[in-house]
């Protein structure tokens, strides 16, 4: 229709039904386009917000469970300390480690009770880091991180993932070190479900070396992941901090 | 026609009539444009909705899955405290001993906690879904996500550390025989002790009693994928199916 009205208009020589012709024709879709984008940039800037949101929550919930793993790990940190103390009053906590936090200055008092006649299942318990990428990790493989603005922050969140998923695999590491104290255990006959008080493991440290090695390790083990628990619960808290004024500054 | 419409209006200059036909250009495009959006939306509805219907399939196979490993494992705690309880009278009178070499052959197996996680990874890491899915549903699918992520690294684990003992067939008070049924897959074990000799053996008593200790944590996190599979079919508002617990032939 449109060739058939320009080719009638160039026969009658009519330059300026032609002209006109084009030009209602191309600025009607460059409004329309141009519209379009303006629709689009502003969709764009709603799934910005839905995802800093959603950063925002899975990072919360990534601060969640750092805690309670901080937590974790001073309890069996303590109890191990309990033991070596008692068997030798002049023990010393390793000074190349940070003087581990006093548990008060945790969110709220920790309660492991349901541990605390569970010794051997305490000592052989180790927190494995689960983590919470799923929003970053759809940004970046829908190839969609352009959509956050702020490129301070997407550096920082990439490094504050790239960090986390280093300690997960260092903490599955460190993980692997249990087995040996677990094949101690059953190759003596001590179970998971057995009650065993403190008291109970102080005797048993005292009678066999080799169980009170394995306390030390279980100590040792307790003592690195609280430290390093406490660098990757401050890195998520002050990322997602960064994170809430982002959304606070959008608003 | 629109064409023709214009030059008459500009013409006899009835610049709002111009104004009218630019108008309709430009809202017959945005038109077209919201109509593809509208597909395009329905589109990922409906592939949000095939993924939940996945997820919720999982969710219901997980918990079938943790279902059917406590029946296997609880099956076996009973078969090594069977096993544990002919050891302690230690007599091989009234077939004692071919009840022992009946009850030690699915023992050889290490029942795993194999569960799935493919659709709840879909879900919550494809940015198709962003758009459909609401906060509390991400919020929860995530929780769950995270549960059962925990709960597949300890089984590994315990797998991992079950391959590091010794196994039955290795000890060498059992050779291995082709009599019987060995459909499972492994050869039947035969005594090449006497029955009263195999129930003072430490590495047998050793034996059952890992598998005891296994059972009992697989069992643990199982019965955690099991509540956290019930809870998330609650959650996306699905009763969970009640599947009859299989039956277990050792």
């Amino acid at each position: 229709m449109i060739l058939r009205r320009v080719t009638e208009h160039v026969k009658a020589q009519n330059w300026f039904a032609v002209g006109l012709d084009f030009l209602i024709v191309v600025v009607g879709i460059l409004l329309a386009f141009q519209i379009t984008e303006w629709s689009a940039e502003r969709q764009q800037r709603i799934a910005e917000g839905r995802y800093l949101t959603e950063l925002a929550r899975d990072l919360q919930a990534d601060v969640d469970e750092l805690r309670g793993g901080w937590e974790q790990a001073w309890w069996r940190l303590t109890t191990a300390e309990s033991i070596l103390r008692a068997l030798d009053p002049d023990f010393e906590s390793p000074s190349f480690f940070p003087a581990p936090a006093p548990a008060d200055t945790l969110n709220g008092a920790i309660d492991r009770s349901e541990y605390s006649e569970y010794m051997f299942a305490a000592l052989t318990t180790t927190f494995i880091l689960i983590g919470t990428d799923y929003t970053f990790d759809e940004l970046v493989q829908s190839g969609n991180l352009g959509v956050l603005s702020n490129r301070a922050l997407v550096t920082r969140l990439a490094a504050y993932y790239g960090r986390h998923n280093r300690k997960r695999i260092e903490f599955e590491i460190a993980r692997e070190q249990v087995g040996p104290l677990l094949a101690y255990l059953r190759d003596n006959g001590f179970g998971m479900a057995d009650r065993a008080t403190v008291d109970d493991l102080i005797r048993l440290a005292n009678s066999d070396p080799r169980f009170l090695g394995f306390v030390k390790l279980a100590y040792f083990l307790a003592f690195w992941q609280h430290t390093q628990l406490k660098l990757v619960l401050a890195d998520a808290e002050a990322t997602l901090l960064a994170l809430e004024r982002e959304i606070e500054d959008r608003s | 026609m629109i064409l023709r419409r214009v030059t008459g209006h500009v013409k006899a200059q009835n610049w709002f009539a111009v104004g009218i036909d630019f108008l309709i250009v430009v809202a017959g495009i945005l038109i077209a444009f919201q109509i593809t959006n509208w597909a395009a939306a329905r589109q990922d509805n409906l592939i949000y909705q095939q993924a939940r219907v996945r997820v919720i399939e999982e969710a219901n196979a997980n918990l079938q899955l943790s279902q059917d490993a406590i029946t296997r494992l609880s099956e076996q705690q009973e078969l090594v405290l069977g096993i544990v309880r002919g050891f302690e009278t230690c007599c091989a009178d009234g077939g004692a001993e071919e009840r022992f070499i009946r009850a030690l052959q699915p023992l050889r197996f290490i029942v795993s906690l194999e569960l799935r996680q493919e659709a709840i990874n879909q879900m919550l890491r494809s940015d198709a879904f962003l758009d459909n899915i609401t906060p509390e549903d991400r919020t929860m699918l995530s929780l769950y996500a995270r549960r059962i992520d925990r709960i597949a690294n300890n089984s590994r684990f315990s797998d991992d550390f079950q391959l590091t003992r010794k196994q039955v067939h290795d000890n060498p008070i059992f050779k291995r025989t082709l009599a019987g049924d060995f459909t499972g897959g492994l050869l039947q074990l035969a005594l090449t002790v006497s029955y009263e000799e195999a129930c003072q053996d430490d590495a047998l008593n050793q034996f059952l009693f890992d598998r005891l200790e296994n059972a009992i944590y697989i069992v643990g996190q199982a019965r955690g994928l099991e509540q956290a599979s019930r809870e998330v079919l609650i959650s996306l508002g699905e009763s969970p199916s009640d599947a009859p617990e299989p039956e277990y032939t050792p």
